[in-house]
């Protein structure tokens, strides 16, 4: 790192590590190291994706009843916050690749408190599963109202006509999906508050805002992942 | 090396702007406007509304394909405009292509294998080779043992106990569950291997084994038990073995049981 001894005529500016020449060549580094990074989170939930889809293949009765066991309201309401969220990330960005940090930080609290809406709208979905049984694999257990919202959702069903064993399996995949999903959203809450702090502490300007756009990168990979969680849970026929 | 760090850079802001590095020193961004990210959300809340509609059209297996499509549109649009990937230089995009191309690896090596196990069972989504008759792999033990009836879950004993209290019978519970009694046959008897010659030997056995089973069935699951009562309703004797198969299993188990004795016959098979 550079030292706050260093004057800007021997190395260049201070944000400038030494061991970069320039800032462009710095920040391209810094983007592309990013870029690795989300390829490997990419991979790392396309894990169970691929489980996803066998199962899904295996099981299309346990799938479909599985779905309608869910809200697509609360569903595409969360889609729309996180969009909303990722809009304003990228707001973010754009304000302080023009230099007014004021914006960006009315931006990274909007960003922070779409997340935090979208945390809560889990929290009534999860809450409410916890609460009739609708549990992942073995500790699959539905109470008498949970037994009631799988008669109405195997009516709903297109591939109606039995229940399916494999709702265990269902929810399995929706709450490890949809729970490490969470803690990317909560990890990334915590990442946009101090990189927040940051900017009220004016660290960023129109010649360097590195760590706001690997945060929004961040964010938007989040964003990546509801875009395919949503249809794929919520919305099978 | 510090020495030699400073010296290169030095030399680099003696040479702007007119150097060779003239255009890398300084970080010349793509700024998107407040508009143009405003119009791909717009496109993003589109989609988002077009996967919704898609999915209330019964397209089969299209559904899933569809509904893929659109996810990839809207990840292009992100990708491309809020992630800037569009105005950056190529190789910020090989790392997310080759991401992409391992996941098709990894997506189609092993669909290849599994998506070829043989044909799925409309109402039970077990599957069974046509060949041989039997449960395919990705079929729990438990149904390759007993065969199977549509039961997703049992119940704990005293919830059991809390529902009888009710005075609720096995056809109301099937009602609740929504499985009319008919169909509920028509499932319980669609399972593989049609001919009653390869059922069950423990089936025939009758009684005595499926009393045995029901009571373990009540610890374990609700499909053991309703199957069992499912053997046991033809013969007069075994009803005991069937009661007690029923109780300690699901509302769903009750409603199998008031099938087998609609349905007479429908005995699970392998």
């Amino acid at each position: 790192m550079a030292t706050d001894t260093q004057t800007a005529g021997e190395h260049g500016p201070a944000y400038l590590a030494h061991h970069f020449d320039t800032p462009a060549q710095q920040f391209d580094t810094a983007k592309l190291a990013m870029w690795v990074f989300l390829a490997q989170e990419m991979l790392f939930f396309s894990g169970l994706f691929v489980a996803y889809v066998v199962f899904r293949f295996w099981y299309p009765t346990a799938f479909s009843v599985g779905s309608h066991l869910l809200d697509w309201k609360m569903g595409m309401l969360n889609t729309l916050i996180l969009l909303t969220s990722s809009f304003t990330a990228a707001q973010a960005v754009s304000y302080a690749q023009r230099g007014m940090p004021k914006r960006v930080g009315w931006m990274l609290i909007l960003t922070i408190l779409l997340a935090a809406g979208f945390m809560v709208v889990k929290y009534f979905e999860w809450n409410h599963k916890f609460h009739v049984g609708f549990l992942p694999g073995a500790h699959f257990k539905p109470d008498a109202e949970g037994m009631v919202a799988i008669g109405d959702a195997v009516k709903l069903a297109f591939h109606g006509g039995g229940i399916g064993y494999h709702l265990r399996t269902f929810f399995g995949l929706y709450f490890v999906m949809t729970g490490l999903h969470g803690l990317h959203v909560l990890i990334g809450m915590g990442i946009l508050a101090w990189i927040w702090v940051r900017n009220h502490r004016g660290e960023f300007s129109s010649e360097y805002w590195t760590p706001i756009e690997i945060t929004a990168l961040y964010w938007h990979l989040v964003d990546l992942v509801w875009i395919f969680l949503f249809p794929f849970l919520y919305l099978i026929d | 090396m510090s020495n030699a760090t400073a010296g290169t850079a030095a030399t680099h802001r003696a040479a702007t702007p007119k150097g060779e590095h003239a255009d890398e020193f300084h970080i010349h961004p793509h700024i998107s406007s407040t508009a143009l990210n405003a119009k791909v959300l717009g496109a993003l809340y589109f989609f988002t509304f077009l996967t919704v509609l898609a999915y209330r059209v019964d397209l089969g297996n299209a559904n899933l394909a569809v509904a893929t499509l659109i996810s990839v549109a809207k990840s292009f649009l992100v990708c491309a405009f809020f992630m800037h990937l569009r105005y950056e230089k190529a190789f910020m995009s090989v790392a997310l292509l080759g991401g992409i191309v391992c996941m098709g690896l990894f997506f189609g090596y092993t669909l290849n294998d599994t998506d070829h196990r043989g044909e799925a069972n409309p109402f039970s989504s077990t599957r069974y080779n046509q060949v041989t008759g039997k449960y395919a792999h990705g079929t729990p033990e438990w149904i390759e043992k007993n065969g199977f009836v549509e039961v997703t879950a049992k119940f704990d004993e005293a919830e059991q106990k809390a529902l009888e209290a009710t005075g609720e019978t096995p056809a109301e519970a099937a009602k609740a569950a929504g499985l009319p009694a008919g169909d509920a046959a028509k499932a319980a008897a669609t399972p593989p291997g049609e001919s009653a010659a390869k059922a069950n030997p423990e089936g025939a056995a009758g009684a005595a084994a499926a009393n045995g089973k029901g009571t373990k069935a009540g610890s374990a699951t609700a499909g053991d038990a309703s199957s069992d009562a499912g053997k046991a309703a033809p013969d007069a004797g075994a009803a005991k073995g069937g009661g007690g198969a029923t109780k300690g299993s699901a509302g769903a188990a009750k409603g199998s049981a008031g099938a087998a004795k609609g349905s007479g016959g429908a005995r699970p098979t392998r």
